[in-house]
């Protein structure tokens, strides 16, 4: 009984001690603050077992936790339609996409790819310098609204204030003042489209020939 | 305390969602009986001093569960231990929070405590899509499960589930588009409304093509037969879950039901005219029994929808592998494309 007790306990604890740690962190943070480092970790310590993990379904897996973060901050920043469809397109497609060409080619039981080598780590560093000044200086040289105009910022703090949803909008201005861009993303797409079925086919006939 | 009403209608709602599993794996269990002209599960029953407090057979989905917990956890040795154990985890999760967007029923008016209870988790305004970003999570399971056991049978049926349900999700999300085109929103609790006043407002009365797309689809996503190849038992073994016991396969088999109950879920509130029941149970009522006589309601609709899936799994045959990539490429997306063509011509005109 006492065995039991115990093993009980250690399968309830961690749960109930987590949840109280994310209360009083809510707690203390507000709802704003919460979510944007809740995201912001979900987002970031992925990033880290992406580049350490050496199985690449289980690189997939971390990518998956690391986009699911971002789309928190699009929910942090009021895009609703943008995290939704991060969601769908990223998650729930594209990466499905990708682990299915894996699970399809895999031949040996792990698919390994190289752990970073010390060597790379400098041109890497180097690499990292550069995007995080290209970032830094856009960001420098914006003018954002909040900045400008203080008082609309305080407004705007509040995630109530924030419109209730975005679909609307970008339905509309994909359809008016942004229907030509989007077309032509729209052919592109086709022409891929097409092109990636050619492609296939032409292997097909080749062995049916053959 | 607007915040604790809403912890206690999402609390309800988990509660719930996870009673309804035992209490759909034995509907399936007694209806399949009935169809196949046997009797189902008929001897496990609560008596306590000689007083039946529950009839034979409704207790075995507690046993059933009583022996899945005690059942040992077995990991093959050359698993992937980390997506192994993850694996089931997803496969419950995402299914059960899809259903956080769906209203299962109208605004609950409590006069003597001065409340107004929205019957819904969340009312996000983008909420069918939601929906359908949450269930597209949901194929991780299959294909992580597929995977990390690293053995065959698990990864054939990992592929195939990968394959189809990404085939199917596409003529589910366009059957879903021509009906938000009538609707015009896509606030669930709003296309309820629209649906309230009368039987022929109904969705499935008005997109009818759009409505037997839907259901196919939903059945191929939820892995249901016809469409339930990933874990053919007779070719595969048990498919993606094959080397998973105990309470891991069990979740597997719980993600799966509330895969179901979410879709149906959908299916009534997109289809069926939601919680309202045009006539008799009016939106907008102030009487204390309204908020109790939506879910009813809509809980009944559910039943139904969920008696349908049940019904055409012990009725018809599975399909071939070939024959259901053609359906899904080859009639469903063009159909649904041809359905999204003529409702647009339709609301221009």
């Amino acid at each position: 009984m006492g065995r039991f007790l115990v093993a009980v306990l250690k399968a309830v604890l961690p749960f109930v001690l987590g949840i109280a740690v994310l209360l009083t962190v809510y707690a203390k943070l507000g709802g704003t603050a919460f979510t944007f480092w809740l995201s912001a970790a979900a987002a970031v310590i992925p990033g880290i077992f992406i580049l350490m993990s050496e199985d690449i379904v289980r690189t997939a897996f971390w990518l998956l936790c690391s986009l699911t973060g971002f789309a928190g901050f699009y929910v942090l920043l009021g895009a609703d339609f943008l995290a939704l469809t991060q969601v769908m397109v990223y998650l729930g497609g594209i990466m499905i996409l990708l682990l299915f060409g894996v699970l399809l080619t895999a031949k040996d039981p792990a698919i390994t790819r190289r752990s970073p080598r010390l060597n790379l780590i400098v041109p890497g560093l180097g690499a990292a310098a550069v995007i995080f000044a290209g970032i830094f200086t856009a960001l420098k040289q914006t003018t954002f609204v909040a900045k400008a105009n203080p008082e609309v910022a305080v407004k705007n703090a509040d995630l109530a204030a924030l419109p209730d949803t975005t679909v609307y909008t970008i339905g509309e201005q994909l359809l008016s003042n942004y229907i030509l861009p989007f077309e032509i993303a729209s052919i592109l797409l086709l022409a891929a489209l097409v092109g990636a079925a050619d492609v296939a086919r032409r292997g097909a006939t080749s062995q049916q020939s053959a | 305390m607007g915040i604790l009403i809403t912890l206690l209608v999402a609390v309800a709602v988990a509660v719930a969602l996870l009673q309804v599993v035992p209490l759909l794996v034995y509907g399936e269990r007694k209806i399949s009986a009935w169809i196949q002209d046997r009797d189902g599960p008929n001897r496990v029953h609560l008596t306590i001093k000689g007083v039946p407090i529950m009839p034979k057979g409704l207790m075995q989905p507690l046993a059933d569960a009583i022996k899945l917990m005690f059942k040992e956890d077995m990991v093959p040795t050359k698993a992937d231990r980390f997506l192994f154990m993850l694996a089931p985890v997803i496969a419950v999760v995402p299914n059960a929070a899809a259903f956080c967007v769906i209203p299962f029923g109208d605004n609950w008016v409590i006069a003597s405590m001065g409340l107004d209870v929205n019957l819904q988790v969340s009312n996000a305004n983008a909420g069918i899509l939601v929906t359908l970003a949450l269930s597209s999570l949901a194929v991780y399971a299959l294909a992580f499960g597929g995977w990390a056991a690293n053995s065959k049978f698990p990864l054939m049926g990992g592929l195939r589930a990968t394959a189809q349900i990404i085939s199917y999700e596409i003529a589910l999300g366009l059957a879903l588009i021509s009906v938000l085109l009538t609707a015009g929103t896509l606030d669930l609790q709003e296309i309820v409304h629209q649906q309230a006043h009368n039987f022929t407002d109904w969705n499935m009365f008005k997109q009818p093509l759009a409505f037997f797309i839907l259901l196919v689809a939903a059945f191929a996503e939820n892995n249901r037969l016809p469409f339930d190849l990933p874990e053919a038992e007779s070719e595969l073994v048990g498919g993606y879950h094959t080397e998973y016991s105990g309470l891991k396969f069990s979740m597997f088999f719980m993600g799966e039901y509330l895969a179901m109950v979410s879709m149906s879920g959908v299916i009534v509130t997109l289809f069926m005219g939601g919680w309202s029941l045009p006539g008799i149970i009016d939106p907008g009522s102030l009487s204390f029994f309204h908020g109790p006589a939506t879910v009813l309601c809509f809980v009944v609709k559910m039943a139904a929808v969920l008696f349908f899936y049940i019904w055409v799994r012990w009725t018809l045959p599975r399909f071939r592998y070939d024959q259901l990539m053609n359906i899904g490429w080859k009639k469903l997306i063009p159909l649904a494309l041809l359905n999204i063509g003529v409702t647009a011509l339709v609301l221009a005109s």
